[in-house]
């Protein structure tokens, strides 16, 4: 059976339960029913543009204009990173650029070539949707990691000196606020995965399923995007740690001033 | 010489905190700074540890002049013990061994035997080890942190304030314990009579 089409008469109707959640935020005085607004029809707006681009990217399915939108995407995700973090923009562009493209493509082929076995590795319908979700969801938890290890840098720097001056070297005092990064970071991912299918079905595999996919297909599928998320994250998080450490550590191995912006 | 100050002025933000510093530490030899707060005597050790560059003159720790390239082997051989221990570890068993996790120290890592024969010279119950960090008080978070530096054996130990968090009774059990090597230099900080009149100098800085 494939997908009933939504009209857009329809979806016009769907739109009217947001009186629901609007009428609260104006109830209960949140200030937040104008940004309310704006997030919805700025999220119409950009995911019929995502339709229209997607429609015309399947249609030409060419490895060169795949490769250049994912690059665009880890272009925009990189920028994101740097201005949710609060990190300087010059030290930090270059270090989570590189983390992020070598992780994404990386991941991004080795479930395509080696989980799905495609022969054709650029296909659009598989490497824009997989990239965009892993792009999505290792940013957010890059930003986390990022923020936390960071900011523990400036705020908690008596551990840090302790450690150099007990004759640690730079990685192994940096390895608690690694610690404390990596289980900021990581550990709602983990949760999430421990609970998959019990409390939450995921977006992909409904989406997958609403779309006419056998459900065992969609499990399978979603299992890799868990797995695949999980080891996107970690492989960006310890990149971009481990390469913007270099530029903002001088050579007394002690942060710069004015790493944060 | 271990330590050498030679006309040492260090400078935040354009502004002088040691002006023309000189000073020199034989080994073995047990010195304190003293001074009203402000003055530079963190700023000092700091300087020793690599931690703030100096602006004029010359350091040398261990005949090295302190440089990116010296840093390294410059701290692997200082034993350090702060002031303050804020330091946001699980238990008192992770404080006291915190050291030991580098691999520079790994060797010291003490026995079981040896660790409770210093506990008990530094009238530490080694029950208190699986206890959390806020359910000691500062004079016994020290005197762990003191206890780690003696397994540690550098050569040379910078104190900031052992005296404020030690009643008397602990000065000269630290002070005791560590004066038994002779080799080892020792520079404090410290704004307590009782620790002072220990030390062989004190510079008053001013």
């Amino acid at each position: 059976m494939g997908v009933q089409d939504i009209s857009w008469l329809d979806l016009m109707l769907g739109y009217i339960l947001l009186i629901i959640p609007l009428y609260f935020l104006y109830y209960y005085q949140t200030g937040l029913v104008k940004a309310a607004v704006i997030a919805v029809i700025r999220m119409t707006i950009q995911l019929f543009l995502v339709g229209f681009y997607l429609e015309w990217f399947f249609k030409l399915n060419n490895a060169f204009i795949n490769i250049s939108w994912v690059f665009f995407m880890i272009l925009i995700a990189s920028f994101t990173t740097i201005r949710r973090s609060g990190l300087n923009r010059k030290m930090f562009l270059a270090p989570i650029l590189i983390s992020i493209t070598l992780s994404v493509f990386f991941v991004v082929f080795y479930t395509i070539i080696v989980v799905v076995g495609l022969d054709y590795a650029f296909e659009a319908r598989y490497l824009i949707p997989i990239a965009g979700m892993l792009l999505g969801n290792s940013m957010s938890n890059n930003i986390i990691a990022l923020n936390t290890f960071y900011d523990s840098i400036s705020k908690d720097q008596n551990i840090y000196r302790y450690s150099l001056a007990n004759g640690g070297t730079k990685d192994e005092s940096l390895k608690y606020f690694m610690s404390q990064a990596l289980r900021r970071a990581v550990s709602p991912s983990i949760a999430t995965t421990a609970v998959m299918g019990l409390i939450s079905l995921p977006g992909m595999m409904t989406g997958q399923i609403l779309g006419g996919s056998n459900p065992m297909v969609a499990i399978k599928y979603q299992i890799m995007m868990m797995i695949i998320i999980l080891t996107s994250s970690m492989i960006t998080i310890m990149l971009s740690i481990k390469i913007s450490s270099y530029f903002v550590f001088d050579q007394y191995d002690m942060p710069k001033k004015g790493f944060r912006k | 010489m271990i330590i050498e100050f030679d006309k040492v002025s260090i400078a935040y933000d354009g502004q002088k905190v040691v002006d023309n510093f000189s000073l020199s530490i034989e080994k073995g030899k047990k010195y304190a700074l003293a001074g009203p707060s402000g003055v530079g005597k963190s700023t000092l050790l700091n300087a020793i540890l690599g931690f703030v560059p100096i602006s004029e003159g010359s350091l040398k720790v261990f005949g090295k002049r302190v440089c990116s390239e010296e840093i390294k082997y410059i701290r692997s051989n200082i034993g350090w013990v702060p002031q303050e221990f804020s330091l946001k570890l699980d238990s008192v068993e992770d404080l006291f061994l915190y050291p030991f996790r580098f691999s520079v120290n790994r060797k010291n890592r003490p026995s079981k035997k040896e660790r409770d024969e210093i506990f008990k010279i530094l009238n530490l119950d080694p029950e208190m080890l699986s206890r959390s960090l806020d359910e000691i008080s500062g004079g016994q978070k020290q005197r762990f942190v003191i206890a780690s530096q003696w397994f540690l054996k550098k050569a040379l130990l910078l104190m900031d304030e052992p005296g404020s968090a030690l009643d008397e009774e602990s000065q000269d059990l630290v002070f005791d314990l560590f004066a038994q090597r002779k080799d080892l230099t020792m520079l404090s900080i410290s704004h307590n009579k009782i620790w002072l009149d220990k030390m062989d100098k004190v510079i008053e800085l001013k």
